[in-house]
């Protein structure tokens, strides 16, 4: 899966197709980002690549980039 | 020790009870805008749910639910060996309900009776407990009464909980029966997440007190108090995701079954969100996913036999059934089970 790709699901999800979202987003900035939100980012991070956080780690969300970090930036496709 | 065979035992019967108010998400005055509350019900699924009257606890719909039983199945209360009652609504600090309700059901004083404190993992850790239990000789039947009335435990002004908690109360009848398929179980904690799922106040650690009764606000507006069930809704579904796809497919392994081998799978009820998920994610199809969340939401260790009451009675009685049991919840605690439902007896849903 691409990065853009990734975004892209992410806006489906959580139903922001008209807004503006990249790597440098801010994911407190999007509106209407509420706990159901961090659930899709848990949900999705664990379907597309099996990957699991714990507590602290979900906290230290900041941008969509810290995101990709956690993930692996490898796990990405280019 | 992670996993537990148990053979020749089985559940003989189930019924299930709940308040008769209805209450409905959508017109629930509450402190969410009607585009908030329209969210959570889409995302939860949770439409109704039944609201326990003052008088009316825990321990009286898990009463209804074992006379039913007991009546239908035309059981010999001398019979039974043991009663256990899991909750986290229970009577009174003291004494323990499952006694008051061995004397309320006319059991004779030869019924060991103790109580469980264990949340939405608590209809599995309770099975595996009368069943091994059951597999005892001169244990005969087991009575294990699960139920909360987590609805007098909400603050309305809490943005999170207010919506998803529904009670209920049931009673499952264990014994000894010959050439019964196998049951497995997996019990696991990790009281890291204590504060994941919490009642603060009322306990040994923080008493009563004219402080623990306050009203505090929270960072998104939401106001509760030190007895207000409190939970972190984001850690208790990080939680789940982490731990509970895993222990399915563990459990299977261990019982050498696979998915094909499942008839249906009980979730514990918290969310159509996660139930969702885990269908994904499992590859198990809604159809062998039951769910009584919408009609009475979370019902704590009340959900998974309220689920085979409300959704599977005609397909239990007619055949063998094979299930996977699996609860998660406040502990952290969470458990699956994988058994095989024979000759097993469903009572139509109590209503007081």
């Amino acid at each position: 899966m691409k990065k853009q790709e990734f975004i892209d699901e992410l806006k489906k999800r959580l139903e922001i197709e008209d807004t503006e979202v990249n790597e440098t987003t801010v994911f407190s900035s999007i509106k209407g980002y509420d706990s159901l939100s961090v659930m899709t980012l848990i949900a999705m991070a664990d379907e597309y690549f099996n990957k699991r956080f714990s507590a602290d780690q979900i906290r230290s969300l900041t941008t969509v980039q810290s995101l990709f970090d956690l993930i692996g930036n490898e796990q990405f496709e280019k | 020790m992670a996993f537990i065979t148990f053979k020749n035992i089985s559940i003989r019967g189930i019924a299930s009870a709940v308040p008769h108010q209805k209450v409905k998400s959508d017109t629930l005055p509450c402190i969410l805008t009607p585009e908030e509350k329209e969210k959570i019900i889409k995302s939860t699924g949770i439409r109704e749910r039944r609201f326990a009257p003052p008088e009316i606890c825990a321990s009286d719909l898990c009463h209804a639910a074992a006379e039913k039983l007991l009546q239908e199945m035309k059981i010999d209360r001398t019979e039974i060996d043991l009663l256990i009652f899991l909750s986290q609504t229970s009577d009174y600090i003291m004494p323990s309900t499952s006694t008051i309700l061995q004397h309320k059901l006319g059991l004779p004083k030869t019924t060991a009776t103790f109580d469980i404190n264990t949340g939405c993992a608590g209809y599995v850790y309770g099975l595996s407990t009368a069943f091994a239990y059951a597999s005892l000789p001169g244990i005969r039947n087991v009575l294990l009464l699960t139920g909360d009335t987590l609805s007098k435990t909400l603050s309305p002004e809490d943005r999170t909980t207010y919506l998803l908690f529904g009670d209920a109360g049931s009673a499952t009848l264990i014994a000894q029966s010959d050439g019964n398929a196998e049951s497995f179980f997996s019990l696991k904690s990790d009281g890291a997440g204590e504060n994941a799922i919490k009642i603060t106040a009322g306990g040994a650690r923080f008493p009563a007190t004219a402080d623990t009764l306050q009203m505090n606000e929270l960072g998104d507006g939401s106001r509760r108090n030190k007895h207000h069930l409190a939970m972190d809704g984001v850690d208790v579904f990080n939680f789940t995701v982490r731990e509970v796809p895993d222990d399915i497919r563990n459990i299977l392994e261990y019982a050498k079954k696979k998915p094909e081998d499942t008839d249906y799978i009980l979730f514990h009820q918290s969310n159509k969100y996660i139930l969702d998920f885990f269908s994904r994610k499992l590859g198990f199809p809604s159809s062998k996913i039951p769910m009584s969340l919408e009609k009475y939401g979370n019902t704590s260790a009340a959900s998974i036999p309220l689920t085979l009451v409300t959704s599977l009675k005609k397909e239990i009685e007619n055949r063998d059934t094979r299930v996977l049991l699996s609860g998660y919840g406040a502990g952290l605690s969470w458990a699956s089970a994988f058994m095989t439902l024979r000759n097993c007896h469903i009572c139509e849903l109590v209503e007081i």
